[in-house]
């Protein structure tokens, strides 16, 4: 394992309790989540496995306090997500979060490194600070030679390759991959996961991988089951 | 590209160096090959034109104005000395107490009344023709001195001697007048005579004066080359049986713009010396007229003023088609800790830079413009055949126009405001949507 400063041992980094989540939108109440309850210790490598439509992304998304639960409460480090102020959780999400998403999601009219960089000028780095940890993320995933290139002069491996290194730019405790071999073949998805797994293990992020694929789920350290929307 | 590589790759990285907010907004705005992309640049002319409008027609307007005062300065006094209903008399005396101010340039006595004339075209020449204007007795070397009469004669020349007269331009022509031409001029105290006469049933043959024209002169001012004739001193004090008096004094002065100042100075010094005196200044007796100019600048500051909030809307539509079209990315970035803040800077940045390219050009534009617009009268009269400033009307050999830099100012600052604050709305919207329901946005 690699080298953990937990800032507190007893208190798991994650700690989601009674966690539901109601949409409202058509005639009848569709309900996400129930009633879901983890904990997950700083270091951890857990993946959310579950077929599509199970919750996975619903939870990953509670957990990066990038929505609100309808029912339960979210812990990071001690601190309850649904306490914060708006600011508060985008400043959470800037410090301590990195997502990865199935899409990549980059900006199509940045390039690589400013892609990457983008996080960290958001959290008000200096540029020059910002631009190299970009570039250093991005030769550690192996695109020192597409530093300038864009998310469409790129392949979808090497797009997904972007937007991890964007997802640890502002050196998160919390990695949130929601489907990120998705939308790659099972080569290039392989050498996606063992590159995050790779980069989780360096840095000593907990990560948090929601995932479909057993193959995938078979890297993590704990697989917590989602089916319709509870655990199992 | 028009730039070479390094120049272009420099700029590039200058507007990286920016806040996020920023750099994020100039490269949405940067060009590719859609017609979405040229959607920022439709609100770009926008602004460009409502500015450059603003700037010429201002511009024009102030040109006018202030040459409408150049040419009240040119053969108004700039303050007159007077009594109220009574003829100015020790004139001299008191030119001289007014002359003693260290601001005064120049000081000459005048006559001024309506006199009635009447044309005396040769045999065959058509019937005469009568005309109420106002005469004016000037002293002819010190009115050198006081105004520009004496080199505005475009036609004989400035000669009041003997029965000498200056007759303005458009009153000569109406009068169809020459020079050499004669003139019978009946003033105020001959009527008087006459009515006496006719009161005490008594048959009085009034015998008017006979004067020839020696000059015609045009100031450049319609309602002065109209309605006013000039004769000598001693003539007008006749006509107006004013003996030695005179019905005021001229006073020139260095700084035309100083008048306020020197008008209380000169009260003082008057009334020390004894007697009322009345002094007043040229923008007071100029007042209709000045006022009119600056209330037409007014007015049409304020309906042109109206294109740039028409250019706002325009740039306000153009934003919230940004913002759903970027809807994605807003999730992004808010997933990528982006406070709601920041998200309302991007589109905020947008629309600044939008006004701040749009005021640019509209500047440069309405400088342009102003720098060739009598080239351009001229081309559109060529082209279409229309005058647009018909010299017989406006008397103007051409266009004026007075770039006044604090009014230009208030309209580039104006429409940079009116732009941020077409921004605000679709920012702000922006700025509140979820991350997560802008994330799973198609």
């Amino acid at each position: 394992m690699s080298e953990l400063t937990p800032t507190n041992a007893t208190i798991p980094l994650l700690r989601a309790v009674g966690l539901g989540k109601t949409y409202f939108t058509g005639e009848q109440p569709l309900e996400v989540l129930h009633g879901v309850g983890i904990e997950i210790s700083a270091g951890d490598f857990v993946a959310l496995r579950g077929a599509s439509g199970a919750g996975k992304s619903t939870l990953l998304h509670l957990l990066g306090g990038l929505d609100a639960p309808t029912a339960g409460e979210v812990w990071f480090d001690g601190q309850s997500l649904g306490a914060m102020s708006a600011s508060a959780l985008a400043q959470f999400r800037s410090t301590h979060v990195g997502f990865i998403f199935q899409a990549y999601h980059l900006l199509p009219d940045l390039d690589a490194v400013e892609n990457v960089s983008l996080p960290a000028r958001v959290a008000r780095v200096a540029f020059d600070e910002a631009e190299a940890r970009a570039v250093d993320l991005l030769k550690r995933v192996g695109l020192g030679s597409r530093l300038g290139h864009r998310p469409a002069q790129l392949s979808g491996g090497e797009q997904q390759r972007v937007a991890i290194a964007r997802s640890l730019v502002n050196r998160p405790r919390l990695l949130l991959a929601d489907e990120p071999t998705g939308n790659l073949d099972s080569h290039t998805g392989e050498e996606i996961i063992r590159l995050l797994v790779g980069l989780r293990e360096e840095r000593g992020a907990t990560l948090v991988i929601a995932t479909h694929d057993t193959r995938v789920a078979a890297h993590a350290q704990r697989v917590i089951e989602l089916v319709d929307g509870r655990m199992r | 590209m028009g730039l070479n590589y390094p120049v272009s790759a420099a700029i590039v990285r200058a507007m990286s160096r920016l806040p996020f907010e920023f750099h994020l907004a100039l490269r949405y705005l940067r060009p590719k090959r859609s017609l979405i992309s040229v959607i920022p640049f439709t609100s770009v002319v926008g602004v460009m034109l409502g500015v450059a409008v603003l700037i010429i027609v201002i511009s024009v307007m102030s040109g006018f104005h202030e040459m409408t005062r150049q040419k009240i300065l040119g053969f108004n006094a700039h303050l007159k000395v007077y009594q109220n209903g009574v003829p100015l008399r020790d004139h001299e005396r008191l030119a001289k107490i007014v002359s003693s101010n260290k601001a005064v340039r120049a000081v000459s006595p005048f006559v001024m009344g309506k006199v009635l004339i009447e044309t005396r075209p040769a045999e065959g020449a058509g019937s005469a023709l009568v005309d109420a204007p106002w005469l004016r007795g000037i002293d002819a070397d010190l009115e050198r001195r006081v105004s520009t009469l004496h080199t505005n004669i475009i036609a004989g020349e400035f000669n009041v001697r003997g029965n000498g007269l200056l007759v303005g331009r458009q009153l000569a022509q109406s009068l169809r007048l020459g020079i050499g031409d004669r003139l019978s001029v009946y003033s105020t105290r001959q009527l008087q005579t006459m009515k006496a006469g006719r009161d005490k049933k008594e048959e009085v043959a009034i015998k008017p004066e006979e004067y020839t024209v020696k000059g015609i002169f045009d100031v450049g001012y319609y309602e002065y080359n109209v309605s006013v004739i000039v004769g000598s001193l001693a003539n007008a004090q006749d006509l107006y049986d004013l003996g030695e008096n005179v019905h005021g004094l001229m006073v020139m002065l260095d700084d035309p713009f100083k008048v306020e100042a020197v008008r209380r100075e000169l009260y003082e010094a008057l009334h020390r010396g004894g007697g009322e005196y009345i002094v007043t200044t040229w923008p007071e007796e100029n007042a209709g007229l000045l006022q009119a100019v600056m209330v037409e600048k007014s007015v049409m500051f304020y309906i042109l003023f109206f294109i740039m909030i028409v250019a706002a809307f325009g740039i306000t539509s153009v934003l919230i088609t940004f913002v759903v079209q970027k809807t994605r990315e807003i999730g992004i970035l808010k997933a990528l800790g982006a406070t709601n803040g920041q998200v309302m800077g991007v589109f905020l940045s947008q629309s600044l830079v939008v006004g701040f390219l749009g005021v640019l050009a509209g500047f440069g534009l309405g400088r342009l413009a102003l720098a060739y617009r009598n080239e351009f009268l001229l081309l559109m009269r060529r082209l279409t055949g229309f005058e647009l400033f018909p010299q017989s009307i406006y008397n103007l050999p051409e266009l004026p126009a007075l770039i006044v830099p604090s009014e230009i100012l208030i309209i580039c600052g104006g429409s940079m405001l009116l732009c941020v604050l077409a921004g605000l709305l679709p920012a702000w919207y922006a700025g509140r949507l979820k991350p997560v329901e802008a994330l799973r946005y198609e």
